[in-house]
């Protein structure tokens, strides 16, 4: 059973106004690892989104052409908080849910005041799967606005909320600028800081590939580091626990379909993005499963981070 | 030969029109005032007919809500359980609900009507209003719910609208279980969720039920129901104070369709909502307000523009100036404020009219800057661009409006509604007694209007100039005296006052030659009860451009 065609993966992009929430966005579109993706838009935006790529790549095979130009952007309304609480977003998500066989993964641009925990609250609802908060955070100008009594609340909560940060418009601070930065952000939050050009495989994790056979293996990219595992035996659920408190730092994802020795019989999925991690039984084991018997994980880190702690990592299970 | 001419005699009529404040009789013609006057002076128009239908009642122009929302009429499709008696667009008075057990007996009967009417098993129950902050250390949860019915889903929307609590039949009906993990689903020791739906995302759980509670405020049975609580209260002219649709041919279909009929008892002006998008798109959008004024009729207005930027005190979410709420924290933007003038300059530039929702110190100051920036690179003259709520404005800022050509429009309502909760809980006493301060503003020189934002309190002009003149709390608590207006002076602001701000002072507002014939048609005297009774002068309904509309 293929539950991505149950649950669309939904990862939520926040960040004030002028991070850079729409440019990653057309990243993201420009090259989409060949999914199909829905972007949701909430933002009173200083450019739009590039609809050309979204007319250009629609991703896989087999979908191409089922939708118009256009088709998947969808844009929300801003709310009032006062005078209604109405149905907006729900009403968006609905669309959303009516072209799931259509998509691969849904996005949703948070307004550039938004807090992107509550409307990461939404990838919980029938349909979605939590895909990880990404905030984005303009490294020449987050100091500045942490400091500013009307928006360093609002932007602090936005970096707390992060299961990632990605840091925009490095190049245009001087070389202890960024560092400082950096600083700013780890008092607010443990997640990971990508830079800015980020690869898009950073931001949407790789499946653990079936058919991998023998020891850890890594594949060659230029942005980031990458191991995958299969796993020959089952595991208990207890080192699953384990591993998910030891995660080395920069590590952006993971994913993993792992048989246990305390529920064999069914699927178990670990998934973290960046600070969070979560463990769920989902559905019973077919034996279709990637790896050697007991599953395969697979794990991603930030440029520069050390290979050999990945491998230990993933070396637990 | 001239259209028939109808004069109109009463006790009293205050006309709001300064050359002529009081007078005994109308004469109205073609839908509008003819004449004002005593019976005499208004006896000599030829060819009129004296109808003395009116002769007890006292008339003052009907009242204009400036701010409230057309979904308040579809609240009363559903069940009504708040904590004050509260009166349908029927006329039936509803009690409120004082306990907790008032709110299930409120239940159990409809859900037998509902069975003795036919519906389903399926078909939920839904219900709104309640208001917990008036049951302190109680809470509503699904094993109440479960005592009305254990098959019929049942869905209770709070009074905030950020919460609702469900029954079993609707958590089995939808999926809502233990393995159900999201921040706004409480669940109990034993992992079951209690039945409370808390913020949106949790709210949309509830499925059908949801789906049904929002898709209802949107028929033309609340339109129609909205229009029907205007005349049970004096009201001719309501807001739909923004309105993301309105520049869409459905939506002015569906507000033509309902509100151009001769039945409908009130004139409806709609405001536009901006949608997210970028500037090419505000332009547009800017482009087609300006065209969707090409659908509007006497009846029914569109238009202006409504802009909302931060949240409400009472759910500590409204930005507040230094030293912020009592527990030091401060509120939620709902666009990034160096972002508003931007938003707004496609409209401002297109000659529309601006209101924008400002319930903190902090945001009215945002919309202040936004309005200099504005004027500084388009000047306008008599843009009329208005502070909505405008709670804890301050005398600089009211002094700063007046420079600038604004309006303030007051949330007065909060003083009974939630004032107590002000002074113990949000901002302290002290900024508690300045919220609408209404004498401050009109001594600064600041147009000014007063309003319910129904359905977040109940439609009704009278209530919203009682509560400006007396400024009481429900505990009955004397919140902030210096800040009390005159009678006169809260009739101007439900009437003229609030028409300035929808620039239709030169056709409704007053009782004068040219106008409307739109009238208020009350039992009693504003003017001449004692001003602690203003809220409960009876209203026998209203005239809407010339017709007679009996309240419910
Ligand atoms: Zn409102
Ligand atoms: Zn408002």
């Amino acid at each position: 059973m293929d539950t991505r065609q149950q649950r669309l993966p939904l990862l939520v992009v926040g960040g004030y106004l002028g991070a850079g929430k729409t440019t990653l966005i057309n990243t993201l579109l420009n090259d989409p690892q060949g999914q199909c993706i829905a972007v949701l838009v909430n933002d009173f935006g200083e450019i739009g989104i590039d609809e050309a790529l979204l007319a250009a790549e629609q991703g896989k095979q087999g979908k191409q052409g089922k939708q118009g130009k256009q088709g998947n952007v969808i844009s929300l309304a801003n709310g009032c908080v006062c005078c209604s609480l109405a149905d907006g977003f729900a009403t968006a998500l609905d669309r959303v849910r009516t072209m799931a066989d259509r998509l691969d993964r849904v996005v949703v641009e948070v307004s550039g005041v938004g807090e992107p925990g509550k409307v990461a609250q939404w990838a919980k609802t029938p349909g979605f799967s939590p895909d990880g908060v990404l905030v984005v955070v303009d490294g020449s100008r987050v100091r500045v606005q942490l400091a500013d009594p009307r928006i360093g609340q609002t932007v602090a909560g936005q970096v707390a909320d992060a299961d990632l940060l990605l840091l925009t418009h490095g190049d245009l601070l001087a070389p202890d600028g960024l560092s400082a930065a950096e600083r700013a952000l780890a008092d607010l939050s443990a997640a990971p800081v990508l830079r800015s050009p980020v690869d898009p495989t950073l931001l949407f994790g790789m499946e653990p590939v079936t058919g991998v056979h023998g020891p850890v293996g890594h594949a060659a990219h230029a942005d980031h580091v990458t191991c995958s595992l299969p796993l020959a035996h089952p595991v208990p659920r207890a080192t699953l626990e384990l591993w998910r408190q030891v995660r080395p730092r920069g590590v952006v994802r993971a994913k993993g379909i792992v048989r246990t020795s305390d529920e064999p019989e069914a699927r178990t999925v670990v998934q973290s993005v960046g600070d969070s991690t979560s463990i769920t039984v989902s559905g019973p084991w077919t034996g279709d499963e990637p790896g050697d018997g007991a599953g395969a994980v697979v794990a991603i880190a930030v440029p520069g981070t050390q290979r050999a702690a990945l491998v230990k990592w993933l070396g637990i299970l | 030969m001239a259209s028939p001419t109808t004069i109109y005699t009463a006790a009293a009529i205050h006309t709001l029109d300064p050359s002529r404040p009081d007078a005994k009789a109308v004469a109205v013609r073609d839908g509008r005032v003819l004449a004002v006057g005593s019976v005499e002076e208004l006896q000599r128009i030829e060819g009129a007919t004296v109808d003395g239908s009116l002769e007890r009642f006292t008339l003052l122009p009907g009242f204009v809500e400036a701010h409230c929302h057309a979904m308040a009429g579809g609240m009363w499709l559903h069940t009504y359980c708040g904590y004050f008696d509260r009166q349908g667009p029927d006329g039936r008075v509803w009690s409120g609900c004082r306990s907790m057990d008032d709110v299930i007996e409120r239940l159990l009967k409809a859900d037998a009507r509902m069975t003795s009417e036919g519906a389903g098993p399926d078909e939920p129950l839904l219900a709104w209003g309640l208001d917990p902050i008036y049951f302190p250390g109680e809470r509503l949860v699904a094993r109440h719910l479960d005592r009305v019915s254990t098959a019929r889903p049942i869905l209770v929307m709070h009074a905030s609208l950020h919460l609702a609590t469900v029954n079993k039949a609707l958590m089995e009906a939808e999926g809502i279980t233990p393995d159900t993990d999201m921040d706004g689903v409480p669940k109990d020791g034993s992992g079951w969720p209690i039945g409370e739906l808390r913020e949106p995302a949790a709210m949309s759980l509830a499925g059908t039920a949801f789906r049904k509670f929002w898709g209802r405020t949107k028929s033309e049975d609340s339109l129609r129901n909205f229009g029907n609580k205007a005349r049970n209260t004096g009201i001719t002219t309501l807001t739909d104070l923004g309105n993301r649709e309105s520049a869409k041919e459905s939506e002015i279909e569906r507000f033509r369709w309902v509100v151009d009929q001769e039945g409908f008892p009130a004139r409806v002006s709609v405001f536009h909502m901006p949608v997210p998008g970028t500037p090419e798109a505000l332009e547009q959008a800017a482009a087609d307000v300006v065209a969707s004024r090409g659908a509007s009729s006497a009846k029914l207005r569109f238009g202006h523009v409504k802009l909302v930027i931060d949240g409400s005190i009472q759910g500590w979410t409204a930005r507040l100036r230094w030293p912020h709420y009592l527990d030091g924290g401060n509120g939620i933007w709902v666009v990034p404020p160096e972002q508003v003038t931007d938003i707004l300059r496609p409209y401002h530039e297109a000659g529309l009219l601006i209101h924008v929702h400002c319930n903190g110190d902090e945001a009215v100051d945002v919309w202040l800057e936004a309005v200099e920036s504005l004027l500084a690179e388009t000047p306008r003259i008599d843009h009329r661009h208005t502070v909505q709520h405008c709670q804890l404005t301050s005398p600089d800022q009211y002094r700063r409006i007046a420079a600038l050509g604004m309006c303030a429009n007051l949330f007065s309502n909060h003083t009974f509604f939630w004032g107590d909760q002000h002074a113990s809980s949000t901002v302290g006493p002290d900024r508690a007694a300045r919220m609408n301060s209404a004498r401050t503003a009109l001594d600064l020189g600041v147009p000014l209007s007063m309003h319910s934002d129904a359905p977040v309190t109940p439609l009704g002009s009278l209530h919203v100039a009682w509560s400006a003149v007396n400024r009481l709390t429900a505990t009955g608590v004397l919140l902030g005296p210096d800040e009390r207006i005159s009678v006169a002076e809260a009739i101007h602001a439900i009437t003229l006052g609030a028409a300035h701000q929808l620039k239709m002072d030169d056709e409704i507002g007053s009782i004068s030659p040219h106008k409307h014939a739109d009238l208020a048609i009350l039992e009693a005297d504003p003017f001449a009860i004692d001003p602690a009774g203003l809220r409960d002068v009876p209203v026998w309904g209203t005239m809407l451009g010339g017709r007679l509309f009996p309240a419910d």
